[in-house]
């Protein structure tokens, strides 16, 4: 049983995905709560898990393709953040795209690609090895494609090339990566399972520049759906997607795969002191702080919301590298958390632009003037999700940035916290005129094309619900940090197996 | 007796912190003209536990919750119990103010009242809160909160000159900020010491472990700027004399009396003042500290006296008394055997700067209200504060001033001592000038 757990996580969303494309289009119940069983299925399979593992259970599936190739699935600490996270919030964003597609054409086609991309976001969680991580690296790139361009629109199927030529591209360099690594360093297969503290340290120290290079050949592969500067070209052009794909696609899809790709190379397969110790940890710090530095100047100059927040997107995600670049458990901490407050924090500013854009027609940030009173609920979530972006307490990104400013201190960095701040005064910059206008602007003139009239809420009720979900669930996960079930306090377990062996 | 004990006891700390926080979710647009009363009713069950707290005897009195943010610690602090029990008291009143002004409906044609009043009780719940909390992360969640809030009372008015002050304001404020969360995160680090504990560290720890630090000296300027946004530092000050005269009258009376103290408490709270800073580490800081201060005393003056607005002539009088508590913190800072008593002045001023200052705010708004002899007798009460201002013989101020006085008196500090006293000059043109622009009026 605790063998095949993992499998059966996996199989709650490709089997759905299989279901809903049999399904013809016009069942829309039975496709409805198909989507929703396998969602709650799937939470309940991972919180067992969880809860085995914080007791020390493995759970483990191995299957040989070939001789040293293993296909393998395992949930160690690290996944179930990243599993916990893409199960909770795959609930919230079937919700919310059960009620953003309402009426529109090709919903089958829309879930089944939509399972399929959870699917992989699970194999990419659960993947016990490198070869099985690429395997479903490569699968989240095909299965999204469909999302991205699923409007069908001149634009849409234009952001689609591109999207594909960056993601192809970076996992074909990925590939390259580890095949060098199969090929040059672990042809028993051995060493490239993840491990805690990582399997590569007992290597001759003449291996260690081919290991320094396949390391940023890795990176290179990975950096692109991480979005790491001069990488991130295609995310700002992929939001013409539907908003709940561009939700998934930021929060936990393929931005937070690349950078828990990055996670899983430095901590389970180089180790993150072997990693220091190689010296490759301090070039990609600096890359991922000038990522950060770069996404935040580039979402100053953007007037339209989806654009603004894809750039925020750029600029957040490498706080999560940069987290992992800092040897020493609080910036382990710091990085690792953040995998999960970014995920929330952006899952609801994209679910309140989409419904912004839904219900009263919105895009633009300068239409935004007053809408606060006429959509109050929405415009708190966004407030939340936006103080939060700029690391106000209590909300979630506060912890994530006090615990990397402690963690760069004790790496013996103290120039992040530097980047730290000036990120932070460049996220106020794009954020606080949009809460500027929310609340303290009056309405001009009638909105730009009013879809859904308020009624007894401001907007539909599954638009609604999911956004103020996820917004508790930030401010939840900074009030409650200190608490023993806290985001913060699994990840702090992960520092833990991961320094103390 | 017994249940006021037991009260004083159970009651924990944060219920009364948040309780402003819960009337503010409950304002709604269409009655909130209606609801001035909670202005009052927010400040007085902190006003309560403060006076009970007095009359037995200062006990120890700390709730600790450890799970909740980055494990909550938070007490009531002797040493600064009177600043807190001025800043509930001049919110209460200054609450009542407001209330007044809802009822006579002399604040009709104002728009936006459930905004103001909620903005009013977020800022409230800061400012209250951040003088009890223990903890680094929840104090600066609350100055933040205070911070960020009190940019709607800025811009109530919602003039051009507010929108303009709110902009200055907010911009001054991400910066304070920044630099605050960067010393305190530096502070912490040396606190925690590398070690994994979830909770943050206490802010009493923090003055050690700065002084401990090797870049000591980086992290208190760091404070130090940070907190003097708040405080009205000479540089940083350029907010308040913007701010306060568009802000509405009690709101300039509570941003002018309180809030700004909350950067005076910030500093005495993380800087490592006194022992640690024997040895004269931090001698250049201090250093800055007087120098800055001077210049805010006697510059804020020069400016104040050619400002056109009562209000504008007040805000700089603000930054002029901040400039000289300031300059005795940082004499504090030098001569470090003598913090202790300095200490004790810098509380006895700022209580007694808070006072004044709210009442001549609320002036303001009194003599424009009423007229002939009405006004001819308020202007007479407004001499009160005023020259309690000044530090004439048998005023709060001079009992202040003569505190610190007495205490560099037996320091060598040279010229330090007669600049200090020609503060009175300073202080005196400011108040001539307000009582010029208020009789004009």
């Amino acid at each position: 049983m605790t063998a095949l757990l993992p499998v059966f996580v996996l199989a709650t969303s490709l089997i759905t995905a299989v279901l809903i494309f049999i399904l013809p289009e016009r069942y829309y119940r039975l496709r409805v709560s198909l989507n929703l069983a396998a969602a709650v299925l799937k939470i309940v399979l991972v919180a067992v898990m969880i809860a085995g593992i914080a007791n020390q259970v493995d759970y483990e599936f191995r299957y040989e393709l070939l001789p040293g190739i293993d296909l393998v699935l395992r949930a160690d600490a690290l996944s179930m953040l990243f599993a916990g996270l893409s199960s909770v919030l795959w609930l919230f964003t079937t919700l919310y795209a059960i009620g953003y597609l309402e009426g529109a054409p090709n919903r089958s086609r829309f879930f089944g690609f939509f399972s399929l991309c959870v699917a992989s976001t699970m194999g990419i969680a659960l993947a016990g090895n490198l070869f099985t991580f690429l395997i479903f690296f490569e699968l989240l790139t095909l299965s999204t494609y469909p999302l991205v361009v699923h409007r069908g629109t001149e634009e849409s199927l234009r952001a689609g090339r591109t999207y594909l030529k960056y993601t192809l591209g970076g996992g074909a360099v990925l590939l390259v990566g580890v095949a060098l690594m199969y090929g040059l360093v672990d042809q028993t297969g051995t060493m490239t399972e993840f491990a805690e503290t990582g399997t590569l340290s007992a290597l001759p120290s003449e291996q260690h520049f081919t290991l320094a290079v396949i390391f940023f050949v890795l990176i290179a592969g990975l950096g692109v759906k991480a979005a790491l500067v001069p990488l991130h070209g295609w995310l700002p052009v992929a939001m013409v997607a539907p908003a709940p794909v561009s939700a998934l696609l930021h929060a936990v899809a393929v931005v937070k795969a690349g950078a828990f790709g990055i996670v899983r190379v430095i901590y389970n397969i180089y180790g993150v002191e072997f990693a220091w110790q190689l010296g490759v940890l301090l070039p990609l710090a600096i890359l991922a702080s000038i990522t950060i530095i770069w996404g935040s100047l580039r979402a100053l100059q953007q007037v339209e919301m989806k654009k603004r927040l894809a750039y925020s997107t750029v600029s957040q995600v490498s706080y999560i590298a940069l987290g992992a670049c800092l040897f020493g458990p609080i910036g382990t901490i710091g990085g690792i958390v953040h995998l999960l407050h970014q995920g929330i924090m952006k899952v609801t500013l994209f679910f309140c632009a989409g419904n912004y854009a839904e219900t009263l027609g919105i895009h633009k940030i300068k239409d935004l003037d007053g809408v606060g009173r006429r959509m109050p609920l929405t415009s708190i979530a966004f407030t939340l999700g936006a103080f939060g972006m700029i690391g106000v307490p209590p909300l979630a990104g506060f912890i994530s940035k006090w615990y990397l400013g402690i963690g760069a201190l004790d790496a013996g960095m103290g120039w992040v916290i530097g980047v730290l701040i000036l990120s932070s005064m460049l996220n106020a910059g794009y954020f606080l005129p949009i809460v500027y206008r929310l609340w303290f602007k009056p309405k001009q003139g009638p909105w730009p094309d009013e879809h859904i009239k308020a009624a007894r809420f401001e907007t539909h009720g599954l638009l609604l619900w999911p956004t103020v979900a996820t917004a508790v669930f930030s401010l939840a996960a900074g009030l409650f940090a200190a608490h023993a079930w806290s985001p913060l306090s699994w990840a702090s377990l992960i520092a833990f197996r991961e320094y103390l062996p | 007796m017994t249940l006021i004990m037991y009260l004083l006891h159970h009651i924990p700390l944060p219920l009364l912190v948040v309780f402003p926080l819960v009337l503010a979710c409950c304002v709604r647009t269409d009655t909130a003209r209606r609801r001035g009363w909670m202005l009052i009713a927010a400040p007085l069950p902190m006003l309560l536990a403060v006076l009970l707290w007095y009359a037995q005897g200062q006990p120890e009195f700390i709730t600790e919750i450890p799970w909740l943010m980055l494990g909550l610690h938070w007490r009531f602090d002797n040493t600064l119990a009177p600043i807190l029990l001025m800043t509930v008291l001049l919110w209460t009143v200054a609450g009542i103010y407001v209330w007044q002004q809802l009822r006579d409906n002399s604040a009709d044609q104002q728009p936006h009242i459930a905004r103001y009043i909620r903005c009013w009780l977020l800022t409230l719940s800061g400012n209250i809160g951040l003088l009890v909390a223990g903890d680094i992360a929840s104090f600066y969640t609350l100055f933040a909160l205070m911070t960020f809030a009190a940019f709607g009372l800025v811009i109530h008015t919602q003039t051009p000159n507010a929108l303009f002050a709110g902009k200055v304001y907010i911009l001054l404020a991400v910066i304070g900020e920044g630099l605050l969360l960067s010393g305190l995160i530096w502070g912490a680090a040396h606190a925690a010491a590398g070690e994994l504990t979830p909770t943050a560290p206490l802010i009493s720890s923090l003055p050690a472990a700065i002084a401990a630090s090797a870049n000591g000296v980086w992290i208190a300027l760091l404070l130090f700027l940070g907190f003097g946004v708040k405080a009205g530092l000479a540089g940083l000050h350029w907010w308040l004399p913007l701010a306060h005269p568009v802000a509405p009258t009690p709101a300039s009376a509570v941003l002018s009396g309180a809030m700004i103290k909350a950067g005076l408490v910030g500093w005495l709270l993380t800087l490592p003042l006194g022992d640690f800073a024997a040895g004269g580490n931090f001698a250049n800081v201090a250093s800055l500290a007087v120098i800055l201060g001077l210049i805010g005393a006697f510059g804020a003056a020069l400016m104040g006296v050619f400002a056109k607005k009562a209000k504008a002539v007040l805000a700089y009088s603000s930054v002029s008394q901040m400039g000289m508590i300031t300059v005795m913190l940082g004499t504090g800072w030098l001569y470090d055997a003598a913090w202790e008593a300095i200490l004790a002045a810098i509380v006895v001023f700022a209580v007694h700067h808070g006072f004044n200052k709210g009442v001549l705010f609320f002036g303001v708004g009194w003599v424009s209200a009423l007229s002939g002899r009405a006004a001819t007798l308020m202007l007479v009460f407004l001499l009160i504060p005023a020259l309690n201002l000044i530090g004439v013989p048998f005023s709060s101020g001079e009992y202040a001033k003569d505190l610190f006085k007495h205490v560099i008196a037996d320091l060598p500090v040279g010229l330090l001592y007669p600049i200090f006293s020609a503060g009175a000059l300073a202080t005196t043109a400011l108040m001539a000038r307000y009582f010029y622009l208020l009789r004009k009026h």
